[in-house]
C-alpha cells in the first residue's frame, strides 16, 4: 500500500528542464504536511518586535494557529502582542470594517503599541475589504504606523513572502537619522546573528548591530534603522526592503548569504568592510586558506557520494553547487520552493556537473517512496526518518546551523558531511536541526 | 466579538478534523491552503491525534481561486484512494473555499464513481458555527452514513460525545469502560469521534446502549434509536454519587442490577465525604465559602458542578466556552459571553474561589485563587497518561485531592 516511486519519479521534471515553479509538480496531489503559510512567516518575524502589537485578522482557525504557536515554546512573542479580529459569516458578507474599529478602538486602550501590524489572511484578501484605507485611518486617528502585511496563501508556496512582506512594511516606521559605525542585519529567519562569525569580527572592529529584521528588535530600533552605515542581506527575503533603504534613505547593502563556498565568503567579508571603510582583517585570509585546504581534503572522502535535499538553512543553489564543483557530492532530487534569478549562476554550475529532479517541498508523506528507487547516499534537510532508515540512508546534520555565517558555514558543511560519512553515523539518522526552513 | 486578545472557540471545521482523523481506515483531504494544514497538525497533535496518513491537503492557487479550478482535488482524491485504500475520504473544505463556493459535494458526486473509497463532504469551512456545530455535524454524518442496522451485539454499548478537544477525554473513556467492565461486564464498542475503524463504526448499530455524554451527541442518539433501535441515556458520571445514579440509570435501561460491590464502595465512599449530616452540615463549619468558577463545555460544567456540590463546594460561575444558542433547556446558571473582554472581566476579579477551567482563565486569574485545568484550551499541559480521569469513581477521588489543597490554601 502506498504510493509507486517509479511512477512518480518517471513524472518527475529535472533542474534543466524547469523555468520557473509553476512547472515544479508536487510528488504527489495529496501532501502532508505541506507548505507553511505567509501568515507564519509574518508571525515569526512579527512576534519578535517588541513595543508591537500583530494584529491578525482572518476565520477563528487562522486567529487559533497564530495564537497556539507564539502562546510558548520556542516560538513564544516576547514583547509583542498577538491578537486577532475573528472574522465570521456576517463580516465575509457585509465587510469588516465595523469590527475591526472597535477593535482597534480597544487595542489602543489596552496595550499603548508604538507600532501595529494588521495582517490579513486568505478569507480577507478574497472578500478585498481595504485593509490599507483601514490602516491609513487608525495611524492618522492614533497617530502611530499601523502597517499592513499581505498573507494570502493562495499566491505561494511557502511561508516566506510574509517574512519579505513584513520587512517591507516596516519601512513606513523609519526616520531619517544621522549615519554611525553600525549595520543592520536583513533577512536572518531564525537564529541569533550575534553567535555568528560575521558578528565577531565585526565587533572587533567596533561595529555594532543597530536592528536585526527578523530578529530580536523593537520599535525604536526599526524607526532608527536608517543610521546604520550599511544593510548586510543574510537572506533574499532581506533584499527588497535593503533595496528600498538604499533608494529612500541612501544605506548600501551588501548581501552575505549562509554561503558554503570559502572563496565567496571572503569575497563577502571585503565587500563588506570596504563598505564600511574598514581594512579587511588579516586573518580573514588565512581562514580561507584553510577552508579551502579542508575541502580538497573533505573531497577525497566524498567524491562520487550524492544526496537527496529539502530546503536547508543555506544558500541552496549555492549550496548545492558548491557540494558538486568542490566535493563531486552531487545531488538526485531537489525539493524546492523557488528558482530565483539572482540565484540563477549557482544553479548553472550545478547544472554542469549534474541535472537533479526537481519536486515541490514540504511533502513528507510522500517523500519516502523515492528513497528505494533513488538510493542517495544521504539525506539533507527534513526526511521520513522512518522510510531513511530502512533504506540505510544518513541524514546530514547541520548542527547550529542557523547561528552560524562567514567561514564556519563551511566548516560546518564539511563536518556535518563527513561525520555522516562515518560507517556508524547510519545508526543515526535523525533530522537535521536547522534542516527545514 | 471585537478583539480577541486569547483563543477564539475552535471553529466547526476544526471540531470536524479532529472527530475525523481518528478513524483509523479513514483519510481527512483537507481542500484548501496547505499553511492551514500544517499549521492545523499543531493542535491535532496535540490532541493526541495521529497524523501519520490521516491527514492531507490540495493545497490551492489563485487558479482554483479565481477560475474555479478543482483539478488539484480531482487528483488528490484518485491518488489518495490508489495509494491507501481508505474505505473512506472525508473531503473537508477550508474557510476559503467555503467563501467561494467551490461545490464540493458536486465534485465528489461525479468523483465517486472513480474511486473505491466512498467520499463524503464537508462544505461547512468554518463559518456556520463554533466546534459544537461541527461535532454535531460529525455525529449525524456518521449514524447517517456509515452506522448500519445490524444484529444485536451482547453485552456492547457506544460511548457518544467523546471529543479530543476535551481535556483528558481519553482518560475519562478509559475511566468509563472500566465502570462499564465492573458494574455490568458490558464491553465497549466504539467511542465516536475519538478512536475506532469504519467496520467499528458499521457494527455501532449492534449495541444494547448509548452513552451519549455531550448533548452534542443527542440528535445522533435519536436517529441511532429510530434507525437500529439503539437505546440511549444521556449523561456523565462525575462524583461518587453522579456515578451511581449514572450507573442505576444504565441498569435501568439495560435490564441488568449494578455489581453490588461497586455500589457498596462508592456508598462507602460517599459517606466518608459527607460526616455530619451532608453538605449543609458541612458548610456551617467552613470558615469561608467555599466557592468555585468553572469554565468549559456545557456538559462539563455540569458534571463539574455536581461533583464540588458533593463536596460541599458551590460553583458561583459556571462559564461556557461555547455558545449556548442550540442547548434545548439550557441550565440557567451557565452563562455564555460572546465579549472576551466580559469574560476576562470576570476572571480578574475572582478571588480566593477554586477555578476550574482552560489556559486562558489561568492566565487571568490571580495569584488569590486556586487553579485546575479541566477544559480547552490546554496548550501549555501534555496529556501523557491516560488512566487520570475526572469523570467515575477515580475522578472523584483525584478531586477530593485537590478540593484538599484548595481548603488548605485558603484555610476554609
Amino acid at each position: 500500500m502506498g504510493l509507486d516511486g517509479v511512477t512518480m519519479l518517471k513524472k518527475m521534471k529535472t533542474l534543466r528542464q524547469v523555468g520557473n515553479m509553476k512547472q515544479v509538480k508536487p510528488l504527489s496531489y495529496a501532501l502532508f504536511p505541506g507548505y507553511h503559510c505567509p501568515l507564519m512567516g509574518a508571525m515569526l518575524t512579527i512576534k519578535e518586535i517588541e513595543n508591537s502589537v500583530m494584529v491578525v485578522i482572518g476565520p477563528d482557525e487562522c486567529a487559533y494557529y497564530t495564537k497556539l504557536a507564539t502562546s510558548g515554546g520556542r516560538m513564544k512573542a516576547e514583547g509583542c502582542e498577538v491578537v486577532s479580529v475573528v472574522l465570521d459569516q456576517h463580516d465575509v458578507t457585509f465587510g469588516c470594517q465595523e469590527k475591526m474599529d472597535e477593535a482597534f478602538r480597544e487595542l489602543m486602550e489596552e496595550y499603548s503599541p508604538q507600532a501595529v501590524y494588521l495582517v490579513t489572511t486568505c478569507v480577507v484578501e478574497v472578500i478585498g475589504d481595504d485593509i490599507d484605507a483601514m490602516a491609513r485611518g487608525y495611524a492618522k486617528e492614533y497617530g502611530l504606523p499601523v502597517m499592513v502585511v499581505h498573507a494570502e496563501n493562495f499566491k505561494t508556496d511557502d511561508h516566506l513572502p510574509g517574512i519579505e512582506h513584513t520587512m517591507d512594511a516596516s519601512i513606513d516606521l523609519m526616520e531619517k537619522q544621522e549615519v554611525c559605525d553600525c549595520v543592520n542585519v536583513l533577512g536572518l529567519r531564525l537564529g541569533d546573528f550575534t553567535k555568528t562569525e560575521v558578528y565577531r569580527y565585526l565587533a572587533e572592529s567596533g561595529t555594532e548591530v543597530a536592528m536585526m529584521l527578523p530578529g530580536k528588535s523593537s520599535a525604536e530600533q526599526i524607526k532608527t534603522a536608517p543610521k546604520a552605515k550599511c544593510n548586510i542581506v543574510v537572506h533574499p527575503v532581506g533584499l527588497p526592503l535593503a533595496k528600498e533603504m538604499e533608494k529612500k534613505f541612501g544605506t548600501p547593502y551588501v548581501v552575505f548569504e549562509r554561503y558554503s563556498d570559502p572563496n565567496r565568503i571572503l569575497a563577502c567579508y571585503t565587500e563588506l568592510f570596504e563598505t564600511l571603510g574598514k581594512v579587511v582583517p588579516a586573518e580573514l585570509y588565512s581562514l580561507c586558506k584553510e577552508r579551502n585546504e579542508k575541502t580538497e581534503s573533505a573531497k577525497k572522502q566524498l567524491s562520487g557520494k550524492t544526496y537527496i535535499s529539502g530546503n536547508t538553512a543555506l544558500c541552496n543553489y549555492e549550496f548545492h553547487s558548491f557540494m558538486a564543483d568542490r566535493l563531486d557530492v552531487k545531488p538526485l532530487l531537489l525539493q524546492i520552493s523557488d528558482l530565483d534569478a539572482d540565484s540563477d549562476a549557482f544553479r548553472q554550475t550545478l547544472l554542469q556537473y549534474c541535472d537533479p529532479y526537481v519536486t515541490r517541498s514540504a511533502n513528507m508523506a510522500a517523500i519516502g517512496y523515492l528513497y528505494p528507487v533513488l538510493k542517495p547516499d544521504f539525506n539533507i534537510g527534513a526526511g521520513n526518518r522512518t522510510e531513511l532508515t530502512k533504506h540505510g540512508i544518513t541524514s546530514v546534520q547541520m548542527m547550529n546551523a542557523y547561528n552560524t555565517l562567514g567561514f564556519e558555514v563551511c566548516d560546518m558543511v564539511l563536518s556535518a558531511f563527513l561525520r555522516a560519512n562515518q560507517p556508524q553515523a547510519m545508526q543515526m539518522p535523525t533530522m537535521g536541526k536547522g534542516g527545514v526552513r | 466579538m471585537s478583539l480577541c486578545r486569547f483563543y477564539p472557540s475552535p471553529s466547526d471545521r476544526m471540531a470536524i478534523i479532529w472527530s475525523l482523523m481518528p478513524i483509523r481506515d479513514a483519510v481527512v483531504l483537507e481542500y484548501g491552503p496547505a499553511g492551514t494544514t500544517h499549521f492545523g497538525g499543531g493542535l491535532y497533535s496535540s490532541l493526541g491525534i495521529d497524523l501519520n496518513k490521516s491527514l492531507f491537503t490540495t493545497h490551492i492557487s489563485e487558479d482554483d481561486v479565481v477560475m474555479g479550478d478543482v483539478s488539484r482535488l480531482e487528483q488528490a482524491i484518485l491518488e489518495i484512494d490508489a495509494a491507501y485504500h481508505p474505505k473512506i475520504i472525508f473531503v473537508v473544505a477550508a474557510a476559503v473555499i467555503a467563501v467561494i463556493g467551490t461545490d464540493i459535494e458536486g465534485v465528489c458526486q461525479y468523483m465517486q464513481e472513480k474511486v473505491q473509497a466512498r467520499l463524503i463532504s464537508f462544505e461547512e469551512g468554518g463559518f456556520r458555527g463554533d466546534y459544537t456545530y461541527g461535532l454535531k455535524s460529525v455525529y449525524r454524518m456518521l449514524v447517517r452514513e456509515v452506522v448500519k442496522k445490524t444484529d444485536k451485539k451482547e453485552k456492547t454499548y457506544n460511548i457518544l460525545g467523546a471529543s479530543a478537544g476535551s481535556f483528558r477525554v481519553r482518560s475519562d473513556v478509559w475511566e468509563i469502560q472500566n465502570l462499564m467492565r465492573e458494574a455490568f461486564g458490558y464491553e465497549c464498542g466504539y467511542v465516536m469521534g475519538l478512536e475506532g475503524n469504519v467496520e467499528d463504526i458499521e457494527s455501532a448499530g449492534g449495541a444494547a446502549i448509548n452513552l451519549v455524554i455531550r448533548n452534542e451527541a443527542l440528535e445522533a442518539a435519536e436517529q441511532m434509536k429510530e434507525n437500529c433501535d439503539v437505546d440511549y441515556i444521556y449523561g456523565a458520571p462525575y462524583g461518587y454519587a453522579g456515578t451511581l445514579q449514572w450507573l442505576e440509570q444504565i441498569a435501568s435501561v439495560i435490564g441488568v442490577s449494578v455489581n453490588q460491590e461497586l455500589v457498596a464502595r462508592l456508598k462507602e465512599k460517599i459517606r466518608l465525604i459527607t460526616p455530619m449530616g451532608g453538605p449543609p452540615m458541612m458548610a456551617l463549619m467552613q470558615r469561608i465559602p467555599a466557592k468555585a468558577t468553572i469554565q468549559g463545555d456545557y456538559d462539563t460544567l455540569l458534571g463539574f458542578r455536581a461533583a464540588l456540590a458533593e463536596l460541599s463546594v458551590t460553583a458561583e460561575n459556571l462559564v461556557c466556552s461555547h455558545s449556548i444558542k442550540g442547548i434545548a433547556n439550557c441550565d440557567a446558571a451557565v452563562k455564555y459571553y460572546a465579549k472576551e473582554k466580559e469574560r476576562i472581566a470576570l476572571f480578574r476579579s475572582i478571588e480566593e474561589q477554586w477555578c476550574l477551567g482552560s489556559d486562558e482563565m489561568e492566565r487571568y486569574c490571580s495569584e488569590k485563587d486556586y487553579f485546575t485545568t479541566i477544559s480547552a484550551p490546554f496548550i501549555s499541559k501534555r496529556q501523557v497518561g491516560t488512566h487520570l480521569p475526572f469523570m467515575g469513581e477515580k475522578g472523584m477521588d483525584y478531586l477530593r485531592e485537590l478540593k484538599s489543597e484548595f481548603f488548605d490554601k485558603f484555610d476554609i
